[in-house]
């Protein structure tokens, strides 16, 4: 099954991202998650202040800076995985290195049939 | 460049599975997704199940506490994504506006970090 791993956390810490630290921690996650066959994508997002929110009212669109809430954190990235169940997916949200210092949340995705 | 489409809306607002909107909403989306398709900005994207599925997982001081619900009670939910190929941001803003759900809900639309290679 497949879930969203999203990974939030409060951008002023956040800034310790991109350091080499980080980037060793966060290589070696996704290196061990691609060994274990867990790995379908992921990627970072550039941080909430270059977010716009795009809305759609009566036809017209309407275009706000920033995020879609001004929530204490905020999304950093994300982890699409393939797991047995929802207990695999959070063991491995556990081990996403910003885990320690923020939160990941983690959403079953939603199957169509074609 | 690549940009993450976050859908938002109120999950109780939400066509209801089985319903002639509900219907209408999925047709709406395979429009979009096929459109979105020939033109060059797809490249992934999935619908989340609502956030009365979702567990929210931390660590803190090497213990792993993991909590129902999403991380956090907001009036709209993250319903599902796109990640788009676009020029630039008014090009996001652009393919944004298409997704039915900016009819009624919002989207949040994040350029992705890009790593450079070494």
């Amino acid at each position: 099954m497949q879930y969203m791993l999203l990974i939030y956390s409060d951008e002023s810490s956040r800034a310790l991202f991109g350091t080499e630290a980080s980037n060793l921690a966060y290589g070696d996650f996704t290196r061990s998650l691609i060994k274990s066959g867990h790995m379908i994508a992921g990627e970072a997002l550039q941080d909430s202040h270059t977010a716009v929110t795009v809305s759609v009212r009566k036809d017209k669109i309407r275009v706000v800076q920033g995020a879609f809430a001004k929530t204490k954190e905020q999304l950093g990235g994300y982890y699409l995985i393939e797991a047995e169940n929802m207990k695999e997916a959070q063991s491995i949200a556990a081990k996403i290195p910003t885990a320690t210092i923020g939160r990941v949340e983690i959403r079953p995705i939603m199957l169509f049939k074609n | 460049m690549q940009y993450m489409l976050l859908i938002y809306s109120a999950e109780s607002e939400r066509p209801q599975y089985g319903t002639p909107e509900f219907e209408q909403n999925m047709n709406d989306y395979f429009a979009f997704t096929k459109e979105i398709g020939e033109t060059g900005h797809m490249v992934a994207g999935d619908g989340l199940q609502d956030t009365n599925t979702a567990t929210t997982a931390t660590v803190r001081n090497g213990k792993t506490e993991v909590v129902n619900g999403p991380f956090a009670e907001t009036k709209e939910q993250f319903g599902g994504y796109y990640l788009i190929e676009a020029k630039d941001l008014d090009d996001a803003v652009a393919v944004a506006a298409k997704i039915p759900t900016a009819k009624m809900g919002r989207i949040e639309v994040r350029p992705v970090m890009v790593f450079s290679q070494d």
